[in-house]
């Protein structure tokens, strides 16, 4: 992640937050993955029925999965699910449906067991642009009084992000990516199907997320293996169809881009009128909160493939007090790259279903 | 049309050497392969349509997004008469050019020739105070069997998804440009004695009726318009919606929405379908609601 690109599209808005990185790659940990080296911490022998542990075993391996997970590595009881699966006579277990794991080994891979991933995050709160500046960096841009001339009603616009809360969602992406990846790679695997990434506010903290990713580690028995394996949130189907008409995906993206708007008295002063015209504040807010949200999912695509498909936008705007909205984009894809230009050995098919309509 | 590559009835479909799944993770491996070239991409389209896409030689070139935030305010007209309320429809008209100009641009930007699957929606931002954010999203494009000659010209727009992108091209017809007709009309209020005198009876309300008709009509010619201007031979997937947006029952909004075409060769190709009863259940598919979380 060191090659990171400098930021681009002027003002400092376009630049990637820190610490961000295509999810594959496990933003969260280092690189030789200390969790890794020697005999893992706590481990406990297979076959040991985890539901009959005393309570100081238990805690034992509470106290073992929190350092592990400190130094990048993996919970215990994940490892040892992870062991199980390998051992002999283990079985393999997947979200595939019945049709996707018939698409899947049609593409030529076989599935190996599932993965998971997760992090419960705390983002911190930021303070505002009025008081204290765009002290966390990004873009930030100022609307002064349309009028010019003194009045009461007078107030000064301020659009800027929120660095810090974007930063906090990046790093526990990657913190959840990377631990579903390192439990691939365990495996042996060349890439994970299906992966679900959810987003969940638990109640209770404020600023708590937690990020989940799941999915179903896959291999091309013979295959060399992969530094790092692909991630992709396609279905079996569609990633038997990708790679049979030319594409592998890469890693799964994501862009986000969170814009609060302090309304001027110049946009109050439009709403108020009798003519119907352009906001051009929110709409300013809007356009950046897109662009830089889809030129950091395009930054995070360039460091693994060519371009993102299936990219899903997520558009919220959140009422703030005073007047004060929040413009939160989310945007979310798999990067692919191309390994053959040639079309499909069969032009497709036209079909008409004799099937009633759903 | 036999500008460059000719991917609809191409004949050297030739074995692959490799099985596409050794292919893939050697790319992955070494960067190997016929990779694209020039900008990353991103994009909406589903895989489906990515691959129809490239069957019928389009690239993606990004995704591109315009939004245009307005105010939208209901204009006063008088009680009575049922008439169009001519600022409103201007003012929507105007917003929605603004929005696909805005697409267009940035089209070039990326090097599209085109975008596909354009949806152009209305997000009511604050609707008591008739904000209304005007939003157009789509995949742009380039290349595609007329290349060429299209360069020169204005990228296309098309509410069209891949599917029937490509189901048009194979068909021999080339989309030219999104044509859209609107009409905000007011439906006038019936006097006290009338409303009166027809209670207890089942009657048409016969101006009403014409009210309707008239902003229908409105809408659609103003389409037609657009498709003549464009020198199209047709439009497809028209859709037409009826809104109130914010302006409550005063104001109703007809919209009529499409993609103007026109014959790229000499003639409709026949596609000869093959009749099918499908086997598969249908998928669920990734539900964006999940992703962001509640």
């Amino acid at each position: 992640m060191d090659d990171r690109r400098p930021s681009g599209r002027g003002d400092g808005a376009g630049g990637m937050v820190p610490g961000e990185g295509p999810a594959a790659r496990g933003g969260g940990r280092a690189p030789e993955a200390p969790g890794r080296q020697g005999p893992p911490p706590g481990r406990v022998e297979r076959g040991e029925p985890s539901g009959m542990l005393d309570e100081a075993a238990g805690q034992a391996r509470a106290e073992a999965s929190i350092e592990a997970l400190e130094h990048g590595g993996l919970p215990v009881s994940a490892r040892q699910r992870l062991a199980d699966a390998e051992a002999e006579g283990g079985a393999w277990t997947s979200d595939l449906s019945v049709a996707e794991l018939a698409a899947v080994r049609a593409a030529g891979f076989e599935p190996l067991g599932m993965v998971l991933g997760s992090s419960v995050y705390r983002i911190g709160a930021q303070w505002g642009y009025r008081y204290f500046g765009a002290a966390g960096g990004g873009y930030s841009s100022v609307w002064y009084c349309p009028h010019r001339f003194a009045h009461e009603d007078m107030r000064t616009g301020y659009n800027w992000e929120h660095t810090l809360h974007e930063r906090g969602m990046v790093e526990a992406r990657n913190l959840a990516m990377s631990r579903m990846a390192e439990e691939a790679q365990e495996l042996g695997a060349h890439g994970v199907a299906g992966v679900r990434l959810r987003f969940t506010r638990p109640e209770g903290v404020a600023g708590l997320v937690e990020f989940t990713a799941v999915g179903t580690a896959i291999h091309r028995p013979g295959a060399p293996p992969l530094p790092f394996p692909f991630t992709s949130h396609l279905s079996g189907q569609e990633l038997g169809k990708l790679i049979g008409s030319g594409y592998v995906p890469c890693s799964l993206v994501m862009g986000i881009c969170a814009i609060e708007v302090d309304p001027g008295c110049g946009m109050e002063w439009r709403m108020g009128s009798w003519s119907n015209t352009e906001l051009p504040q929110i709409s300013e807010a809007a356009r950046r909160c897109r662009e830089i949200a889809v030129d950091r999912l395009e930054r995070e695509a360039a460091e693994v493939g060519d371009g993102v498909i299936g990219v899903e936008i997520e558009f919220s705007i959140h009422e703030l007090p005073g007047e004060a909205k929040l413009l939160e984009l989310f945007s979310l894809g798999t990067a692919v790259r191309r390994f053959s230009a040639a079309p499909m050995p069969e032009a497709p098919l036209a079909m008409m279903r004799l099937r009633d309509r759903r | 049309m036999s500008t460059g590559r000719e991917p609809l009835d191409r004949q050297d479909r030739g074995p692959v050497a490799e099985a596409p799944a050794d292919a893939a993770i050697a790319c992955l491996r070494e960067g190997r392969g016929e990779r694209h070239e020039g900008r990353v991409f991103s994009s909406d389209l589903s895989v489906d349509e990515a691959i129809l896409l490239k069957e019928v030689g389009y690239e993606p070139r990004g995704l591109v997004m315009a939004s245009a935030i307005y105010h939208v305010g209901y204009t006063f007209t008088g009680l009575g008469q049922s008439s169009e309320i001519t600022t409103l429809s201007e003012a929507m008209a105007q917003a929605r050019n603004e929005v696909t100009h805005r697409l267009i641009a940035d089209c070039r930007q990326v090097g599209g020739d085109g975008v596909v699957g354009v949806r152009l929606t209305i997000d009511m931002f604050e609707p008591a105070r008739h904000l209304m954010e005007f939003v157009a999203i789509g995949t742009a494009v380039a290349g595609g069997p007329g290349a060429l000659p299209r360069r020169q010209r204005r990228p296309f727009t098309s509410d069209l998804s891949g599917q029937d992108f490509y189901l048009l091209q194979r068909a021999g017809y080339e989309p030219l440009g999104l044509v859209m007709g609107s009409c905000v009309y007011r439906v006038g209020r019936q006097g006290l004695g009338q409303w009166m005198g027809r209670q207890g009876q089942n009657v048409e309300l016969v101006p009403f009726t014409q009210a309707f008709y008239q902003a229908r009509e409105l809408a659609m010619e103003r389409l037609q318009s657009q498709a003549r201007q464009l020198g199209a031979e047709g439009v497809v997937g028209v859709t037409t919606t009826e809104r109130g947006h914010a302006w409550g029952s005063r104001a109703i909004e007809f919209f009529a929405l499409g993609t103007a075409v026109r014959l790229s060769g000499e003639e409709h190709r026949n596609l000869r379908p093959t009749m099918a009863v499908p086997l598969d259940d249908p998928l669920p598919a990734t539900d964006p609601r999940a992703i962001r979380g509640g």
